[in-house]
């Protein structure tokens, strides 16, 4: 027994898988370990996308070459429109057509076993088939991860209701699903497939259900008696496309040009409700705190399904923004916990209820809070904003903590006198001294309640009386003296720093000691 | 064509990604990047002379936010259950889930790995906890992602009592 060459797509396809899911598995994590983990339906869909669009994309350009050796060589106003098309939006101009001539095409149909995920049969569309193999050896993981995500949705939004998923988006495509006691038939479909195709896949389900119920029943991994089962698949293999013009003859030209202008403004009138009902989807897809998982336009009525952060923006109202009529909705949301930048600022606002005066921004995980607010909100908030979903860390340095700043003001109008030639600190200036030693040690506190370091000048003076060589050693003498006695009553070495200065004048005024207070952010405040 | 879904079952971060990387791809990473929900991989082995397709569903691990999912369970043909050799608790875990799994889908074959074998000074797990599983029938085997020693026998020997 031995392991036989492994194929290089599986290796591929599980590189695609992992660079997919890298960027979101950290935020997914956080949000499933601290909310709710049904945001992983969200997580899922981009994986399972560049899966299937793997699986098909060798259609597209063998679709492209074909119509546009078509195309080149005949003429008409409405290939002239498109030609038109392409110069204006600066795209190619086989691309332009293709995308018009297609109306849908069914590229792959799979036969699921739906306990186990495992493939039981599959077709593809003749584009698809004709380019290589390596597509077809991908379908058996994508009918694994089309049931896991069928699992997930299921257990997650409707755990043991009957509302299995039954529309999923992957990119340009779309994936149908028909969902039977134990299979479940999934098309691949590009373009807008009409509800017939439905109608087509239960049939095609029934009578694989009716004709293998025994198969089915005791299926252990061998599928070779499914293979009776392509023909029914085929008939799901369904595509339509405009047909390309015919050259015009000459005298008809006019008639042609205006049958052209017609069939213009029916297209245009026609495309247009699916652009915006498109074009409102991504505007809603855009909105912070709101992730659309599925979407559907059928019967002149929209279906949207996804995850809501109750703090979004009213997802009905955003369609009707864009234009869609909120009457024609039908809308299924979940409430989940995003993390994105403007919810996260509008939660800390309604955790942290900011007084006046307070600014918060958020961005990136950083919760910006700047004005000015007094000192018990911020020193709450502090420790409240790590919490908030969203909030990674939280600056303060635009913030001015109004008491702090208020003891600022009090110790820095604090005189400390001396008499004339003397550093000793006198029986009148004790009480003085006091208060500031008081104030010293709040601030102190205070700072370190909020990681804002605080650093207290202690500025010795002497005049320029006496003239004395000694003047220098007085004022430093002065400020020594002070720093001590504030040290004996409590305030910590390390807030303090030392400095001195002689007056040229002269008098009582510049014979004292001052202080002058200056807060720096992230340190630890006022240590040792 | 025949086919197996086979499962890894564990608790978080013993290796169950890494093993299946080295079984599928034949690499590994130190870098440790949790599996999210869950990811399937393919693998086709020869057994018996015939060739079996594995659809391996690779499970996130479980810990005390994230369960595992029962829905993903059904259909499993057998299981690769993991535990790390260097942290006892993740043995437990083994055992439990193997209660669990057996719960879902009844008696499946299934082989416990000790994986991190190439950390044998950090070995955590008690002589005798193992040897009480071996006595009872488990097939265990101790492995390691990062050498690559006794992964591919690990799987084969699964796959072929599959068939
Ligand atoms: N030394 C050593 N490290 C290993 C071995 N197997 C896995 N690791 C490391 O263990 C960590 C976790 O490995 P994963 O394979 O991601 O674990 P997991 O069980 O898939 O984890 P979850 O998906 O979170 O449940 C990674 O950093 C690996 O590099 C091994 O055999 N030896
Ligand atoms: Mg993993």
């Amino acid at each position: 027994m031995a392991v036989s060459h492994d194929e290089r797509e599986s290796v591929n396809s599980a590189e695609e898988l992992a660079e997919a899911i890298e960027p979101v598995v950290e935020h997914s994590l956080r949000l499933s370990i601290r909310n709710d983990p049904r945001v992983l339906a969200g997580v899922l869909f981009p994986v399972i996308g560049p899966a299937i669009r793997k699986a098909v994309s060798a259609a597209l350009s063998d679709m492209v070459e074909s119509l546009n050796r078509i195309l080149e060589n005949s003429f008409s106003t409405r290939v002239l429109g498109w030609r038109f098309t392409a110069w204006r939006t600066g795209r190619p101009f086989a691309e332009i057509a293709l995308l018009h001539s297609l109306i849908y095409r069914v590229e792959q149909v799979l036969l699921i076993h739906r306990p186990s995920g495992l493939l039981l049969a599959h077709v593809q569309g003749p584009a698809v088939a004709g380019k290589d193999s390596s597509a077809a050896q991908d379908n058996s993981m994508v009918s694994g991860m089309l049931t896991a995500i069928q699992d997930f949705v299921q257990e997650s939004f409707s755990p043991g209701a009957e509302t299995p998923l039954r529309t999923m988006d992957a990119g340009d495509l779309t994936v149908w699903l028909e969902q039977g006691p134990n299979a479940t038939l999934a098309t691949v479909i590009r373009g807008a497939a009409p509800p017939e195709l439905r109608h087509s896949m239960a049939g095609a389900l029934e009578s694989i259900q009716q004709r293998h119920a025994r198969d089915l029943a005791a299926f252990e991994g061998d599928n070779a008696a499914f293979e009776r089962c392509q023909p029914m698949l085929e008939e799901c293999l369904a595509a339509k496309y405009r047909p390309p013009a015919r050259p015009a003859a000459r005298p008809l030209w006019i008639v042609a040009a205006l049958l052209a202008v017609l069939g213009g403004v029916w297209l245009y009138f026609s495309m247009r409700s699916a652009n915006e009902w498109r074009r409102a989807l991504s505007r809603l897809q855009a909105e912070p705190g709101i992730m659309v998982v599925s979407s559907e336009r059928a019967g002149g009525r929209y279906h949207v399904a996804g995850l809501r952060d109750p703090l979004a923006a009213d997802p009905r109202r955003v369609l009707a923004a864009a234009g869609v009529d909120p009457a024609k909705i039908d809308a299924s949301w979940r409430a989940f916990c995003s993390l994105d930048s403007a919810i996260a600022e509008k939660r800390a606002r309604i955790v942290l209820q900011p007084p006046a005066g307070v600014v918060l921004a958020s961005t990136g995980g950083v919760l910006d809070i700047s004005g000015t607010a007094p000192h018990f909100w911020i020193s709450g908030a502090l420790k409240a904003a790590p919490a908030i979903p969203g909030v990674d860390r939280v600056r303060i340095a635009g913030l001015v903590d109004a008491d702090m700043d208020s003891s600022r003001i009090a110790l820095e109008s604090a005189i400390i006198r001396f008499a004339e030639g003397s550093a000793e600190i006198q029986p009148a200036e004790a009480l003085t001294l006091q208060g500031a030693a008081k104030v010293a040690a709040t601030l102190e506190a205070e700072g370190r309640g909020i990681a804002r370091s605080v650093s207290i000048t202690v500025l010795g003076r002497a005049d320029g009386g006496t003239p004395s060589p000694n003047n220098p050693n007085l004022a430093a003498a002065r400020a020594a003296g002070v720093m001590k006695e504030l040290i004996r009553q409590g305030v910590s070495a390390g807030v303090l720093k030392m400095d001195s200065a002689v007056d040229a004048r002269t008098g009582a005024g510049w014979r004292n000691v001052t202080f002058a207070v200056a807060f720096g952010e992230g340190a630890e405040a006022g240590s040792r | 064509m025949t086919q197996k879904k086979i499962l890894m079952l564990g608790a978080f971060a013993v290796g169950k990604t890494s093993l299946t990387e080295r079984f599928v791809t034949s690499s590994f990473s130190e870098r440790y990047r949790t599996t999210v929900g869950v990811r399937i991989h393919k693998k086709v082995v020869r057994v018996a002379g015939r060739e079996l397709t594995l659809i391996i569903w690779d499970l996130a691990g479980e810990d005390e936010f994230v369960a595992i999912r029962t829905p993903y369970l059904r259909g499993a043909a057998g299981y690769l259950l993991v535990a790390d050799g260097t942290r006892a608790d993740t043995l437990r875990k083994a055992c439990e889930l193997r209660e669990r799994a057996r719960g879902a889908i009844g008696e499946a074959p299934f082989v416990l790995l000790l994986n991190k074998h190439d950390r044998l000074e950090d070995w955590a797990l008690q002589e005798g906890s193992v040897a009480g599983l071996i006595k009872n029938g488990w097939d265990v085997r101790a492995v390691s992602a990062k050498s690559g020693d006794g992964v591919e026998d690990a799987f084969l020997s699964l796959a072929a009592r599959l068939v």
